[in-house]
């Protein structure tokens, strides 16, 4: 049967308790060549990463081009096996999950994807595509599931009357709006977004953005945030980790992220992104980033990020950034960096106006020169 | 008009003949931009900058044609001269960049080829001379290894490697203005930060005009001197960066400035967004192509299109309605607006509110 108004889960306290924990995941591809497609290497897309889900929060999820967001957000439901870790969902392990609870556990998790174009087939209507989960799960009859799709077309905000067109009738908006209908006919109770409004219009990225919030009030869903668009995810999110290179490098609750970002790779994400307001513009110091994100299959030896890392530069290259690998360590409660100096990061962001904000004295140098800690 | 302009488009109209109908992709267009002067084209995609910018540069592919309208560079209207005088001028004396190096650059070709090929063919310079200024260019760009890296394919390098390296053959003639068409929307965010700033250091040290394309309101905030935002072919509204940011007039430009999430703003904050659809170019409501979607649009937004008209120094806007007093309604159903007016507002909003 199909539950009436769509309220999914469980009730439970809207904080505290984990409905996913990842641990020490894993996900590498084989790299192929020659004839005998031999394999030559390993591409470490996700390499040991872990984190937690509370139930009825959003968790952002940052980070640039090949960083492995999005092999995360498919290696959760195991809709790609990981080499290494676990996933917990609830209380079951998806790794040693037996094929009826892995089918019940994917019911629960559903994923909203970038590109609404590749993820709906253009030769079935969109009330089929949004019904198909329900076939799938043998759930409902034919009645039952059409009033289903009338329900949740009028949930994202479309006309229940258009389920008999096809895709191609729809704007980029409309359909990633129905991408949204499809994921929340099984009454999930935590949907992993993946870019969801990457491929949007600026005007349609922020209706798409209103409905996820209503969606998630109204059905207490649970979000897992995809982007790589640092403002959307601090007004989207409750706690954020940014990821580089296939690991989790901080983890902060949302507001202290952007506040004190205590991991260098941090300050230079935020201080790219562009405020629309050319007073507080002109007030931001940059840091800028040379050179590109290294390549996966050969990540730098020790931390990921010190080829690139400018604060390495600023304490003079210490040795210790090349050979040995940062764990993720607590820096105050829920804050967690890997970073062996994050102490130095502290105060950085008010003095960069990263945020626009802090004092707003002009004579700053561009980067204060930071002491190195006696420790 | 000034002569001290150095680039001057007028009343541009670019139309594109397609199976489904007349696309008018740009609709009476018109811009300036003077000597080392920075322009942010601003809206979303189909509001007419690319083909603004094609136009501009002779490069509008078939079924699209350039019906009306002045573009005059230099004291020339590049639209009246032969194709072999407007190849003179392309590349040379103004040149383009795009979002996506990989669909520009040639796949066979080493890169120093193709930086060179500009200066031979312009510039008149040998094979030997265009190879070394090919080594400086991508030096000045900060590509690494340049010496070795010129004689690498395209493929050879990471998405921001290439933007530099068709930034590298853009600048190879110094050109006086630089059309850059989102050069940063397909790079990461890091790296996308490195090429803005390149861009603006160049700028000021080759002392060309830079016309920024971007969808991105933050981009252009940190970026351009003067900013035109664009809407259905049309300009909306052109003003000052300050202005644009500070006192935007045209309920589009408030509409695009509410919908975006800002790093600075207070958290949980709901954003504002714009409702409805872009518009159909191919079928075009008579009136204010925002009428359907503006929250301040009265009976005159349905019949007469506004033209744009002076609000400020420097400051002109497309707007029946003085946005700073007028009230704000659900778009399209305020009583104001004749019912006939309001069926077809709705029945063209599609999206929810």
């Amino acid at each position: 049967m199909i539950s009436g108004t769509s309220a999914p889960a469980p009730v439970a306290s809207p904080h505290g308790d984990e409905i996913l924990r990842v641990e020490h995941l894993k996900v590498y591809f084989p790299v192929r060549r020659g004839v005998l497609q031999r394999r030559v290497g390993w591409v470490h897309a996700v390499d040991d990463v872990s984190f937690n889900v509370r139930r009825g929060e959003t968790l952002g999820l940052v980070g640039e081009s090949g960083c492995g967001k999005s092999t995360t957000a498919r290696a959760i439901p195991y809709l790609i096996r990981p080499t290494a870790g676990s996933v917990h969902f609830e209380d079951i392990e998806l790794g040693h999950a037996r094929p009826r609870d892995l089918v019940r556990v994917r019911r629960q998790m559903q994923i909203i994807f970038q590109d609404p174009n590749a993820s709906l087939d253009f030769r079935m209507t969109v009330g089929s595509s949004i019904a198909e989960g329900l076939d799938i799960h043998h759930l409902g009859d034919r009645d039952q599931r059409r009033h289903r799709v009338s329900e949740l077309l009028e949930v994202v905000g479309l006309d229940p009357a258009m389920a008999g067109r096809f895709p191609h009738e729809f704007s980029g908006g409309q359909r990633q709006r129905i991408g949204i209908a499809r994921a929340l006919a099984l009454s999930p109770s935590l949907v992993v977004c993946d870019e969801p409004i990457s491929a949007l219009d600026v005007s349609i990225q922020a209706q798409v953005i209103n409905l996820l919030q209503e969606l998630q009030e109204r059905f207490r869903l649970t979000y897992l945030f995809i982007s790589h668009d640092l403002s959307v995810v601090r007004h989207i999110s409750d706690r954020i980790a940014v990821m580089y290179l296939g690991k989790v490098v901080e983890l902060s609750p949302a507001r202290e992220l952007y506040d004190e970002p205590r991991h260098p790779y941090t300050v230079a994400l935020l201080s790219a992104v562009r405020i629309p307001d050319p007073s507080v513009e002109s007030r931001r110091r940059r840091v800028i980033l040379t050179g590109d994100v290294p390549s996966p299959a050969d990540p730098p030896r020790g931390c990921r990020f010190h080829p690139r890392c400018w604060l390495r530069e600023r304490l003079g290259s210490p040795i210790r950034c090349a050979e040995e690998e940062p764990a993720l360590r607590p820096i105050s409660d829920g804050h967690t960096t890997a970073c062996h100096y994050a102490e130095q990061v502290a105060g950085l962001s008010a003095e960069l106006h990263l945020t626009g904000q802090g004092s707003t004295d002009e004579s700053l140098p561009i980067l204060p020169p930071v002491e190195l800690s006696t420790n | 008009m000034s002569p001290s302009h150095l680039l001057e488009v007028r009343d541009l109209h670019t139309h594109f003949a397609t199976q489904d109908g007349l696309v008018q992709a740009v609709n009476g267009v018109s811009l300036y931009i003077d000597p080392g002067e920075s322009l942010g084209i601003v809206g979303e995609s189909g509001g007419g900058k690319s083909v603004t910018a094609l136009s501009i540069m002779g490069l509008i592919p078939a079924p699209g044609r350039v019906v009306a309208g002045e573009v005059e560079f230099d004291g020339r209207d590049l639209l009246r001269l032969s194709e072999d005088e407007r190849r003179h001028i392309r590349g040379n004396e103004i040149a383009i960049i795009f979002q996506d190096p990989m669909s520009y650059l040639n796949p066979v070709m080493t890169v120093g080829r193709q930086i060179s090929e500009g200066l031979r063919l312009h510039k008149g310079m040998g094979r030997r001379a265009a190879h070394a200024r090919a080594i400086d260019l991508m030096k000045l760009l900060g590509v690494p290894d340049a010496t070795s890296g010129v004689d690498k394919y395209p493929h050879q390098f990471s998405g921001g490697m290439r933007q530099r390296v068709m930034i590298a053959m853009a600048l190879s003639c110094e050109p006086k203005l630089l059309i850059a068409d989102e050069p940063t929307t397909a790079l990461d965010v890091t790296v996308g930060a490195q090429i803005l700033e390149l861009l603006q250091r160049l700028r000021s040290d080759l002392g060309m005009a830079l016309v920024l394309i971007t969808h991105d309101l933050g981009i252009v905030a940190g970026t351009v001197d003067r900013v035109n935002v664009m809407y259905a072919g049309q300009i909306a509204e052109t003003a000052s960066v300050d202005q644009t940011f500070a006192d935007p007039r045209h309920p589009y430009t408030l509409g695009l400035l509410a919908s975006v999430p800002r790093l600075d703003a207070p958290r949980g904050a709901r954003l504002q967004p714009i409702p409805g659809v872009p518009p159909d170019l191919i079928d075009p409501l008579s009136g204010c192509p925002f009428f359907p979607r503006c929250p301040y649009s009265v009976e005159r937004c349905v019949a007469v299109d506004p033209p744009l008209e002076l609000v400020a120094p420097t400051h002109w806007t497309a707007c029946w309605v003085d946005t700073g007093t007028a009230p704000r309604h659900v778009p399209g159903v305020a009583p104001v607006v004749s019912p006939e007016a309001q069926a077809e507002a709705l029945s063209s909003m599609g999206d929810g509110l």
